[in-house]
């Protein structure tokens, strides 16, 4: 570092050798400050220069300071130098930026590929199951994420398909039974029709004859009623417009007194009803007209399935801690084990042939699995020495039992 | 002589029907109400003319078809 000290003497001749006004019109002059006059500080790059005046008796002397940095002049770097560097670096920018787009491009198409596979086998897994096709699996192995899907989408494509033949299987059963209701409705008018037309035609010529057809034609008519209340029940049900009011009641003495109701249909149906009633009070929630409704069709089921002149029904009311199971099993041939199962299903006839003896409609039973249902419980059917179904419900405590 | 009829019928009130219907137009006539043995009937040629209920339990109607006789027949639909 390098500072000169000038002193000069102003006045008569002006020795310094150059002027404050020349130096500030030097080129290269970074900065002129004025700090208090009559002093000036010049700032370049590599030197700063100040002029003080200082007024004496002697005269008026000019000091100037001059800090000269040579290091920094070598180097402090021309700028005109350098300019050729521009260019070059540009252009390894240029390449560099290239450089990554390409390879970013060539790992983005090859990760494309990879996702695109599974994707289109995806979509064309997709149209085949529009077009209905259930049956092709999507196979695909690879990305792991994609293998999980397209293993979804199978499992996707199996349950839909299951419930494309259950859909299937409920049309056809629908079909079936309307086609079975209709000639079940049109059996019992034909004779309705037959035997009013007989009476007019003169057919019946007797007194007892007229009776007899008249008496024929009012069965018939009442069995036509109550094929049509369970198709009302049917559509109450499955609407959901079913009116259900559950009190709580002595299942026993419920069971009983409607047994005792029926006393005189019975007997004249030929069916003797056994019933084992336990000692102590069972309580259950039921709504009572659906659940004689319910008991009313097991029972009719046993009459029109019976295989001899007389009907033996048992009725056990069994008390567990939480529940109470009602077992009610006839004497009759019960029913094939495969279609035990299927009994409860809405539509289901056991009896394929139309024996037009045995007239199911494919209801009663689906119609008595709701009503149980909606009452907390549960139903099924099995094979004791004749048919038995078993009804459990929920038990309550006595204190609900209402009066 | 009077004309056998035979009702092959499994409605037993409509088969009675038809029966008082026949009977009084002069009519003898014999009801069955299982396929088999309506075929067996039928082959003994007694009768003139079949009812036949096409809806059977034990024989359905191709069965019966299949195995006509010299009888006369006639389908009721």
């Amino acid at each position: 570092m390098v500072h000169n000290f000038y002193i000069a003497k102003t006045g008569k001749g002006d020795s310094t050798d150059f002027s404050t006004k020349q130096l500030r019109e030097m080129q290269y002059l970074d900065s002129y400050v004025t700090i208090n006059e009559p002093a000036d500080v010049f700032v370049w790059r590599t030197a700063t220069m100040i002029f003080k005046s200082y007024e004496t008796e002697t005269g008026t002397y000019q000091v100037v300071a001059l800090r000269n940095d040579e290091n920094t002049r070598q180097i402090n770097p021309n700028r005109e130098t350098y300019r050729w560097l521009i260019p070059i670096f540009t252009a390894i920018g240029v390449l560099a930026i290239a450089i990554i787009v390409g390879i970013s491009r060539y790992f983005s198409r090859k990760l494309e590929n990879r996702i695109m596979e599974p994707i289109e086998k995806l979509i064309d897994a997709a149209n085949r199951v529009e077009d209905g096709n259930f049956e092709e699996h999507v196979e695909y192995e690879g990305e792991e994420e994609f293998e999980k899907l397209c293993h979804s989408f199978n499992t996707m494509q199996d349950s839909l398909a299951a419930g494309v033949d259950r859909a299937e299987e409920y049309d056809k059963a629908k079909t079936e039974m309307i086609a079975g209701m209709s000639h079940d409705l049109r059996t019992p008018l034909t004779s309705i029709k037959g035997y009013i037309k007989g009476v007019k035609d003169g057919v019946a010529n007797t007194p007892q004859k007229q009776e007899q057809y008249l008496d024929i034609a009012y069965q018939k008519a009442c069995a036509m009623d109550v094929l049509l209340r369970k198709l009302s029940d049917f559509s109450k049900l499955e609407t959901g417009n079913m009116p259900m009011e559950p009190v709580a009641t002595d299942f026993g003495a419920f069971l009983q007194e409607m047994l005792d109701d029926n006393e005189q249909y019975l007997r004249e149906k030929d069916v003797n009803v056994i019933f084992f009633v336990p000692e102590e009070k069972v309580i259950t929630c039921i709504d009572h007209e659906q659940t004689k409704r319910v008991l009313r069709n097991i029972m009719e089921n046993s009459m029109k399935y019976r295989c001899r002149e007389q009907v033996l029904i048992r009725m056990n009311l069994i008390p567990n801690k939480e529940s109470v199971i009602l077992k009610i099993t006839d004497d009759g041939e019960g029913v094939p084990e495969e279609k035990l199962p299927h009994l409860f299903e809405q539509f289901y006839r056991g009896d394929e042939t139309r024996n037009s003896r045995i007239d199911g409609d494919g209801l009663g039973l689906y119609i008595a699995k709701r009503i149980i249902e909606q009452q907390g419980g549960s139903i099924s059917a099995s094979n004791h020495g004749g048919f038995c179904i078993t009804i459990i419900l929920p038990r309550v405590g006595e204190e609900q039992e209402q009066i | 002589m009077r004309e056998k009829i035979l009702i092959v019928e499994d409605e037993e009130e409509i088969a009675m029907l038809e029966q008082d219907y026949l009977e009084i137009n002069g009519f003898q006539t014999r009801i069955e109400s299982d396929g088999e043995q309506a075929v067996e009937l039928a082959l003994t040629g007694e009768f003139d003319l079949i009812l036949l209920d096409l809806m059977l339990p034990g024989k359905n109607r191709a069965m019966i078809s299949a195995e006509r006789s010299a009888t006369k027949w006639m389908f009721r639909f």
